[in-house]
């Protein structure tokens, strides 16, 4: 994810400016800079899976359409810290609910944030075994291997792996967070035999998910509540 | 006199971030990304810090990592850092306080709170006087707490003998992981979303720290009553 400096000794005499050199990139004997000016390109080889047309406003009631908007907002702010992800967007509907699953499945899996940010919402907000549902199908999923292009495996340097792999299984792990915060603050969730089932089922699957990141997590919270 | 104090108390009261030179070729979108970010990090409010936390960067509040950030980076441009999935890099010989950002830095959908780790794990890379808090090779073998390598998943490429750790609290992915656990900490005025990133990527760059007494004497900074 980031190069932590390219930490080339070089003559100390051999200035940058000496020799016409403007960005690091020169300086490097490895491949030519390939940094992309077109920002709106999609990256090569991107999943061009689920890049569904524009979707329709969802059927809410009335009164949760704004709380709907307040979404879309942050979605696409990319500005995590908003306060309306606390206010408006808790305690959510059953319809609510539905509309954030169908939500997610329209969203690319390179979406890693806005699907991450999602999967928050209904963990956090954890009700009814639909939910438990949703939350399976996200352990249940492909994990992704490269940031531009889940499919793709990633060229995957240590010195760059700075947090990449959190937020490539970020849906995941935001997932479990909040099941294991959501447990922590109401215990009275597994004194229910369906619920208690289905928690167990769900971190049974997150168990098989292939990173280990994650299916350590879930093992871990697995124990802590003796499921 | 009075237009003349107006005027002073509105530049001072400008974003610090108005005083980050961009270059010329840095498009809008990642300049008003990075904006954003070192916005939302500047008004950040706190209730307290843990003592590691206050060794390397006072108090937890915006004014403090905005300061932080700006006596260390005062320029940014744009470079593809090598290449690959990188999203910034400092070249502490070309020039230690110029911060280089990549594509990545909006492309890829990172959470906010990682693209802050990432942009305070490179300022301090800028400390020349610190001989830059390079890293440390990660130790053979570079073991998880459940005994296995650490390594990619997708690779396979192991960890140990890479130069991608730190031995002390201090370095980028020391003082970056005590940023971030403080903040998810000890925020005010952060959502439930972004203390639980921070404490995300916290918890995942402190296995970048290969002593285990350091590691474990972060742990205990965190416990801190």
């Amino acid at each position: 994810m980031l190069i932590a400096g390219l930490f080339l000794f070089k003559d100390y005499e051999s200035l940058p400016e000496q020799h016409g050199l403007k960005k690091p990139s020169q300086m490097t004997f490895a491949q030519s800079n390939q940094f992309s000016e077109d920002f709106n390109a999609k990256p090569e080889g991107a999943s061009t899976a689920v890049t569904a047309a524009p979707q329709a406003l969802p059927q809410l009631p009335e009164n949760e359409k704004p709380a709907w908007q307040a979404l879309e907002e942050i979605l696409k702010s990319k500005n995590d810290n908003d306060p309306r992800l606390d206010t408006a967007l808790s305690q959510l509907s059953a319809e609510f609910h539905k509309a954030i699953y169908s939500k997610y499945l329209s969203l690319k899996p390179e979406d890693r944030n806005e699907r991450g940010t999602l999967v928050f919402l209904v963990a956090r907000d954890l009700k009814t075994e639909a939910d438990i549902d949703f939350l399976q199908t996200v352990y249940e999923e492909s994990p992704c291997l490269n940031m531009a292009n889940c499919a793709a495996n990633s060229e995957n340097d240590p010195q760059e792996n700075n947090g990449q792999q959190t937020s490539l299984n970020y849906p995941q792990l935001a997932g479990l967070y909040q099941v294991d915060a959501q447990l922590s603050k109401r215990p009275e969730l597994l004194k229910n035999p369906q619920f208690r089932a289905g928690i167990y089922a769900l971190l049974k699957t997150a168990e098989n998910f292939p990173a280990p990141q994650v299916h350590e997590k879930a093992k871990q919270i697995r124990e802590k509540y003796g499921l | 006199m009075k237009k003349l104090m107006t005027a002073l108390i509105l530049l001072l009261s400008l974003s610090s971030q108005a005083a980050l030179n961009f270059d010329a070729d840095v498009p809008a979108a990642i300049q008003s990304q990075m904006v954003a970010d070192l916005n939302f990090i500047s008004q950040l409010t706190g209730s307290g810090q843990t003592p590691f936390h206050k060794q390397i960067f006072t108090a937890v509040d915006g004014k403090t990592y905005q300061t932080f950030f700006d006596t260390r980076i005062t320029s940014v441009g744009v470079d593809s850092c090598g290449g690959g999935a990188a999203v910034a890099c400092v070249q502490p010989f070309f020039d230690p306080n110029k911060m280089w950002l990549t594509d990545n830095f909006i492309k890829f959908s990172h959470p906010q709170i990682a693209r802050l780790m990432v942009v305070f794990h490179e300022a301090r890379h800028s400390e020349s006087n610190n001989g830059n808090w390079m890293h440390a090779s990660c130790p053979r073998p570079f073991l998880d707490s459940t005994g296995k390598d650490m390594k990619s998943i997708w690779t396979g490429a192991k960890l140990e003998g890479q130069p991608a750790c730190d031995i002390s609290q201090n370095g980028s992915y020391g003082s970056s992981t005590i940023m971030l656990k403080n903040i998810s900490r000890y925020c005010t005025n952060c959502n439930d979303k972004v203390k639980m990133d921070a404490d995300l990527y916290a918890m995942d760059q402190i296995n970048r720290i290969s002593r285990p007494a350091v590691k474990q004497a972060m742990l205990n900074d965190f416990a801190t009553p």
